[in-house]
């Protein structure tokens, strides 16, 4: 019994240190003006242009600047590594390029950077996924017109090209590096215009990043940025709470109260571009291939009592493909929650719910609250009798099934950032791309073509209403909703969260308290 | 002591398994989302809703449905095949003996666990499969203590007269070797039980084996780890249940061998 109390004493002694020394270690880094930043995957690479993956860019913008950056408030395109921008023909834009910009290493920027960049992206033994024709694809070639303007010459008219400029699709990387050192030592050390510097990767641990003294927009507050890979929530909770690191994402709604009670860290929310769906996959034999079910299942699912019952508020409702945070986004009649006439539709089809057993494939831990979403899809449908496999899959695996068509009648997935139609349309209702679900609609494929070539703003407006309309009809999702992004952030830094999901910290500040 | 509490524990696993359906008025897929995340003692709840209201009372004792039921198919599956081809072993000595025990060498060399998930990932998800990848997995202590004490008990006198009087070789085996080494099929199995159902557990928790929303302490633990901070109950009673059946099931195992050890007896 003695020797027990010993241990337990000990043990509370050790816990009792390691949170002084955690804390302690939290202070330190207000004073010399240091940031963790809790994730939930490490990068898949440390090259611009090369991956469709939020978690990797959003690490490689702090050592990359783009073309063209957001304004925080409208999302608007503004001036970042290109000063101005303008069409010069149907399938000609022009970039100013800013002067005086210095990567890492001394080498200016220049346009033959920008060219080098796109050039590496559209190269096939590259392998980047920004090579197809959602992407870069659409770039015929990049024209050097002098040291500081450059021009994209496109296949076919490409009014978001602005868009896509203005966002981490247009990473700029060095050209005289890009080179004379080859994107594989490029990759090992990285080499950018941006705030921070590469200082070091550990792989599956961290990324750590110091300031650029010399960066074009002025040094940034924080001396030094180390990201932690931590893919548990439950323990990048724990470290927030503890103080090992200072901002973490996806704070999931059940835990808002224990973050706000802390005293730590506080919540910093935003409504997200980014947009929530259950696929109903038509590439596959199955009965979604019947629009009668897909529609039926849209009537079948309450998506009003998901957001309040599970989210606990914090999502805001979608009742097309795209959401009002996207630039193309214009309104259509949301489908109800009505068993009835769900019923009703399953029979029209010939099928009966209560013999009917469906798959339902979802990620867990990728977006808020993802598995206990689908599991509440799952108990929703059982009221119907239909019943529902739940397949919970490794974020990996989720992916690869959907590459490979390999999923269940449904699936889970979260887009984003979904700020113009086109990079929402096109990678997700045309049968060929890597992540759609649905396709082989005449109708659709010819407005979706169409849509994205209207160069006049009007016009294309027309287009992508006409476009939602019939996207909507098809019932190709159960349209969920746009998501709340959670941030739980110590009340040492100074940052508000943005819509179009750019944690930047360069934007932040470390303020003692 | 020992064998009381282990008997207690394992009739109590046994009973509420047998009669789960019975002792619980609420489904346990039935999600009620107005009632999620409710502690241990409401009303209707007597350990709480998990994170989509499901009554968690109702979760554990399907649990422990599905549990012992993985434990028993396993236990059977493994103490039929393994102890047969230890019988096997045993009597006909020369190559098939050598055959079978090479191949239970070369099994016993990688961890049980490790090689449960293998063969689970390679047939798949799904009740049946995780009953056929333990089984698989588990057969060999059963070939190698049965072929020890066949070796053993075939030296002994009265199986030596029963063979001198004529006695036919497979009436031999059953009538007269197979009584003799049955308490150590049964001691070893007891133990056995446990050891399935916490790695069915650990294997569910990896998110292989039963899928959700099927009950299983596995997953239920897997998926608590979400809510650790706000609903301590989501991982403490599956958690709680899986611990107490494992350790009354290894204190009976443990009793059945004092009590059944011939060394012992004599």
């Amino acid at each position: 019994m003695g020797r027990t109390r010993g241990l337990v004493v000990v043990a509370l002694v050790i816990a009792a240190v390691a949170s002084l020394v955690t804390v302690a270690a939290a202070q330190d880094r207000v004073k010399t003006k240091e940031i963790v930043v809790g994730l939930g995957a490490e990068p898949r690479t440390m090259l611009g242009v090369m991956i469709v993956d939020w978690t990797t860019n959003n690490m490689l913008e702090h050592i990359y600047d783009r073309l063209l950056d957001r304004d925080s408030k409208t999302f608007k395109p503004k001036p970042m590594l290109a000063t101005e921008w303008k069409i010069v023909n149907d399938t000609t834009w022009e970039f100013k390029l800013r002067r005086g910009v210095k990567f890492h290493n001394g080498e200016p920027f220049t346009a033959a950077s920008v060219k080098a960049t796109i050039d590496f992206a559209l190269d096939p033994a590259t392998k980047s996924h920004f090579a197809s024709a959602g992407y870069w694809g659409l770039v015929k070639e990049v024209v050097v017109v002098d040291d500081y303007t450059v021009r994209f010459v496109t296949k076919q008219p490409w009014p978001n090209l602005a868009d896509s400029a203005a966002s981490t699709n247009s990473l700029i990387m060095p050209a005289k590096a890009l080179k004379e050192l080859g994107p594989a030592k490029l990759a090992e050390k990285p080499i950018g215009t941006g705030p921070f510097k590469f200082v070091e990767w550990k792989r599956d641990e961290r990324l750590v990043l110091e300031r650029n003294p010399d960066y074009w927009q002025g040094p940034a507050d924080a001396s030094r940025v180390t990201f932690r890979f931590i893919p548990e929530f439950s323990t990048r909770m724990a470290a927030l709470l503890s103080g090992e690191i200072d901002v973490m994402k996806d704070v999931p709604p059940h835990a808002v109260e224990a973050i706000e009670k802390s005293g730590r860290a506080t919540l910093r929310t935003t409504v997200s571009s980014r947009i929530n769906y259950l696929a109903l996959v038509n590439l596959k034999p199955g009965p979604m291939q019947d629009l009668r079910v897909r529609k039926a299942m849209n009537h079948a699912v309450d998506v009003d009592e998901l957001i309040k019952q599970v989210l606990k508020g914090r999502a805001s409702r979608m009742c097309g493909p795209l959401a009002p945070a996207n630039v193309d986004y214009s309104p259509v009649e949301c489908y109800k929650y009505d068993p009835a006439q769900a019923q009703a539709l399953f029979k029209e089809a010939g099928l009966d719910p209560k013999t009917l057993s469906l798959t339902l494939d979802t990620p867990s831990g990728r977006y808020p609250l993802d598995k206990d979403i689908s599991l509440a899809i799952a108990a929703q449908l059982q009221r119907l009798g239909i019943k529902t496999n739940v397949v919970v899959n490794e974020w990996g695996t989720h992916l690869d099934k959907i590459k490979n068509r390999n999923t269940g009648d449904m699936f889970f997935l979260g887009w984003g950032p979904a700020l113009y139609g086109q990079n929402t349309m096109q990678p997700l209702f045309l049968a060929d791309q890597t992540y759609s679900s649905y396709g082989n609609n005449k109708a659709i494929d010819d407005k979706i073509a169409r849509a994205q070539t209207l160069l006049d703003p009007k016009a294309r407006a027309a287009a992508y209403a006409d476009l939602q309309k019939t996207v909507h009809d098809e019932a190709p999702w159960v349209f969920l909703w746009q998501q709340h992004d959670l941030y739980g952030v110590t009340q040492a830094i100074e940052w508000t969260p943005r819509a179009d999901e750019k944690v930047w910290m360069y934007d932040a500040k470390i303020v003692a308290k | 002591m020992k064998k009381w509490v282990g008997l207690i524990l394992t009739l109590a696993a046994l009973v509420v398994a047998a009669a789960a359906p019975w002792l619980v008025t609420h489904d346990p897929l039935t999600a009620d989302f107005v009632a999620s995340l409710k502690p241990p003692g409401t009303p209707g709840h007597p350990l709480g809703t998990d994170q989509l209201g499901r009554d968690l009372l109702a979760r554990v004792l399907y649990g422990a449905r599905l549990a012992v039921f993985i434990g028993v198919c396993t236990v059977v599956v493994t103490a039929v095949a393994g102890g047969l081809l230890g019988l096997l072993a045993g009597s006909v000595e020369r190559w098939p003996s050598a055959v079978v025990m090479r191949i239970a060498d070369v099994q016993l060399s990688f961890p049980f666990i490790l090689l449960a998930l293998t063969i689970n990932a390679i047939v798949g998800l799904g009740l049946r499969n995780i009953i056929l990848s333990l089984s698989a997995a588990g057969w060999v202590v059963y070939t190698r203590v049965v072929r020890a004490e066949v070796l053993a008990v075939k030296q002994r006198d009265f199986v030596q007269a029963a063979a001198a009087l004529g006695v036919g070789r497979l009436r031999l085996l059953f009538r007269h070797v197979l009584p003799n080494v049955a308490p150590s099929i049964i001691v070893v199995a007891s133990l056995q039980f446990s050891q399935f159902i916490v790695a069915e557990a650990a294997i569910s928790f990896l998110g292989f084996g039963v899928q959700p929303p099927t009950p299983a302490w596995g997953s239920m633990l897997s998926e608590s780890r979400d809510f650790l901070y706000v609903a301590w109950w989501l991982a403490a009673f599956p958690g709680a249940a899986l611990a107490l059946t494992a350790l009354g099931v290894n204190l009976l195992g443990d009793w059945l061998r004092d009590t059944l050890d011939p060394k012992l007896r004599v």
